[in-house]
């Protein structure tokens, strides 16, 4: 049986993906893909930076910031102590999640984290202002380092 | 004889320390849950300011960096930080 040059021309047209079927076929993906971006821009974080006052050189190390505390005078002795442990108490439980050992959740050592600068935050807004800048411009930029696997371990690996 | 015994007193003695130092590492080992550390600290961050609490009885995280909390004492607290990094704790009425 031989097929005409018609059926076999009609034949190919229908096999090609017709532009209406790439877009029913892209669209969704397309979508998908949006949808999906959507919580990583609605989590951008609101935390006190925009509203900080510059620094000329910004704290980019929990540890750092644990040492500038220990020369401040705005803080006693024992509080600073505290915060020391707690500190360490943090940097500890990151080291595990990024061991897989932890038993907490990145976004509950996110708000472990926040709570720590908080209680900094609350010593220093007072009584030490550049120290307290320094936090400020620091809050984001320390999670960033410390919630990323290999930048935690370059600094406190 | 009064060799022997004092030697099973230290064995003894070393034993005992060595379990109560064992005891203090487990105890020391058993981490809060998220919530007690959460609690603690909102604690802490209220009394820095000299507000009355005792304990944190409930919390709730409002929006990032924002809690409603309720303390032992009776007292309801607001507790923020605004963009300057600046902590704020307001007695809810």
């Amino acid at each position: 049986m031989k097929l005409s040059q018609e059926t076999i021309s009609t034949a190919r047209k229908t096999d090609r993906p017709s532009g209406v079927q790439v877009c029913c076929t892209l669209l969704p993906v397309l979508v998908m893909s949006i949808v999906l971006s959507l919580p990583a821009i609605a989590h951008e974080p609101s935390r006190p930076r925009g509203g900080c006052p510059p620094v000329e050189e910004e704290i980019v190390d929990l540890q750092i910031l644990g040492d500038m505390l220990a020369d401040t005078r705005a803080i006693g002795l024992f509080t600073k102590l505290s915060l020391k442990k707690d500190i360490e108490k943090v940097l500890s439980r990151l080291s595990k999640f990024h061991d897989g050992k932890s038993k907490f959740t990145l976004e509950q050592l996110e708000e472990q984290y926040d709570l720590l600068l908080m209680k900094i935050a609350i010593h220093l807004q007072d009584n030490d202002l550049t120290l307290h800048t320094h936090l400020c411009n620091a809050w984001l930029v320390i999670w960033e380092d410390l919630r990323d696997f290999d930048r935690f371990h370059e600094h406190h690996g | 004889m009064n060799k022997m015994y004092m030697r099973m007193k230290l064995i003894n003695s070393l034993l005992f320390v060595s379990l109560l130092s064992l005891l203090v590492t487990a105890c020391d080992r058993q981490e809060d849950s998220h919530e007690d550390i959460v609690k603690a600290d909102l604690l802490l961050i209220i009394d820095s300011l000299g507000s009355p609490c005792d304990q944190v009885l409930e919390y709730e995280a409002t929006e990032e960096l924002a809690y409603t909390v309720s303390c032992e004492s009776g007292d309801s607290y607001l507790i923020s930080v605004n963009p300057q990094g600046r902590v704020d704790v307001q007695n809810k009425e």
